[in-house]
């Protein structure tokens, strides 16, 4: 069991104040899921939950430490490891699929042998029906395809925090179907996750908790049942 | 606001830019030392680029060289008629050759070919959260992207200030010989009299301080990039306007100290 909490979290993007003062804990081992409407902060909040962009003010605390404290140690340390699932898969376009996944493994295990990386990468695709893929460049992929490699690179690496933007947005009704059922999978696992998502279809049976944002600023975090996700 | 008010935020914005920039600046040099520890991830960044910025500018880089060796020996025998004999030529050659152009053109033909593509990459990198995706990975923008890319220029400019300085030697003396009668042995004596070990030291100096100040500004300006695909084409022109004067300014920096010697 982990605590994940945002502590005090004012950032600043050009010149503008995007998120004020929030403070927030995500519960550990469920699904989180945020809203807003367009402009209220939800994107920058994860990605500050990610590590991705630093706070002018406050801290992101794992079980009390400041687990982003420009250190990389500090994390492994503490065997924190957070993955991102972009809406556009963030693929590095000057590398084919496999030299994308390799990228994220040889990152993260540094003592995987080889063949043992190349093997790992093969079973992820064949168990997500994308064999044919492996040397394809990523403007060469369909969206779904894209999102799905996104979403197989962020597992890869075995985050005890995945954080998931738009995770189904443009995809086709298969591949919403098969995403789904992986992050119930997640979900059954006790994987803490924080997915932003425009609306609450498809989230209904599988959100935990709903936060929604305003203006930078979490308006309300409610348990899913409470608040009337269907609505 | 009025003008005064004006001023002041123009000026702040502009100390914060150049805050930035040296800060970008230490932080580059500082990873460069501690590269060896990212080379199992950063080898195909650096590969790739030596490739493309080295490589692929030789033929480029060939005729700048063969052009410039040309004109300047023929523009000389209309000055010295009897060129053969005349040793201002060669130290005119040397000086001129080996000391400046020899650095300063392939550092413009790598500013056009690789500076550009370096911004632009980078910046279309930013803009598709493919740097975000490396800082997800807990992988630094700094040592994946901007380093490689300025040891492959490093790695690059220097082998081609040497190729350049070699072609363009090279066709003033074939000039000279087939155009002008000077016998290519007698020219290559005579050349090789008035170069001397510090003209390629300063002339590898100036390639790696060139190369340095390209990469970097380059990147820099790709990296500061934030949302807007529109900003791609005004950060590159940025960025080559700033190259080509740090460049001209490094030169003549260069060359006051080296004439000191």
């Amino acid at each position: 069991m982990g605590k994940l909490e945002a502590k005090n979290i004012t950032l600043r993007s050009s010149e503008k104040i995007v998120l004020y003062d929030v403070s927030v804990e995500i519960p550990w081992g469920e699904l989180t899921l945020v809203m807003g409407p367009p402009d209220s902060g939800k994107q920058f909040f994860i990605k500050t939950m990610a590590g991705i962009l630093i706070p002018s003010k406050g801290q992101i605390l794992y079980n009390g430490i400041n687990i982003y404290d420009g250190n990389i140690a500090t994390q492994k340390k503490h065997d924190f490891r957070c993955s991102f699932v972009f809406q556009n898969g963030g693929l590095l376009a000057n590398l084919t699929i496999y030299e994308n996944l390799r990228l994220a493994l040889d990152n993260f295990f540094h003592k995987m042998k080889d063949d043992e990386k190349v093997e790992l990468i093969q079973n992820y695709l064949s168990r997500y029906n994308l064999p044919g893929i492996i040397n394809k460049r990523p403007s060469e992929l369909s969206v779904d395809n894209l999102k799905t490699v996104g979403f197989i690179r962020a597992l890869m690496i075995d985050p005890v925090l995945l954080i998931m933007n738009e995770p189904f947005s443009d995809c086709e009704l298969n591949t919403v179907d098969m995403l789904l059922e992986e992050i119930g999978k997640l979900k059954h696992r006790k994987l803490t996750m924080l997915v932003v998502n425009q609306t609450t279809a498809n989230f209904e049976k599988i959100a935990d908790w709903v936060i929604f944002m305003e203006h930078g600023k979490i308006v309300n975090k409610s348990k899913s049942d409470q608040q009337g996700m269907m609505e | 606001m009025d003008i005064t008010g004006k001023i002041g935020t123009k000026t702040v914005t502009v100390i914060g830019n150049i805050t930035y920039f040296w800060q970008f600046c230490i932080e580059v040099m500082a990873n460069i030392f501690t590269f060896a520890k990212n080379i199992r991830i950063a080898s195909l960044v650096l590969m790739r680029q030596i490739l493309f910025t080295g490589f692929d500018a030789l033929a480029l880089v060939s005729f700048g060289g063969f052009i410039i060796g040309s004109v300047i020996i023929l523009q000389g025998s209309a000055i010295f008629p009897n060129l053969a004999n005349s040793q201002l030529m060669f130290t005119i050659l040397v000086s001129v050759v080996t000391r400046e152009l020899a650095n300063f053109i392939p550092a413009l033909i790598l500013i056009a070919r690789s500076g550009t593509a370096m911004t632009t990459e980078l910046g279309n990198m930013v803009i598709n959260n493919e740097v975000d995706a490396l800082v997800s990975m807990n992988i630094s923008p700094i040592s994946y992207l901007v380093v490689p890319r300025t040891i492959a220029m490093v790695f690059s400019l220097v082998p081609l200030g040497i190729y350049f300085n070699i072609i363009s030697l090279f066709a003033a003396g074939i000039v000279s010989q087939f155009l002008l009668n000077v016998n290519l042995a007698d020219f290559s004596i005579k050349l090789f009299s008035q170069l001397t070990f510090l003209d390629v030291f300063i002339s590898v100096i100036k390639s790696v301080s060139f190369a340095f100040a390209i990469a970097i500004i380059s990147c820099y300006h790709g990296l500061k990039i934030d949302f807007a695909r529109t900003e791609v084409p005004q950060r590159t022109s940025k960025a080559v306007v700033h190259s080509i004067s740090a460049v001209i300014f490094l030169e003549i920096l260069i060359t006051i100290v080296s004439l000191q010697y």
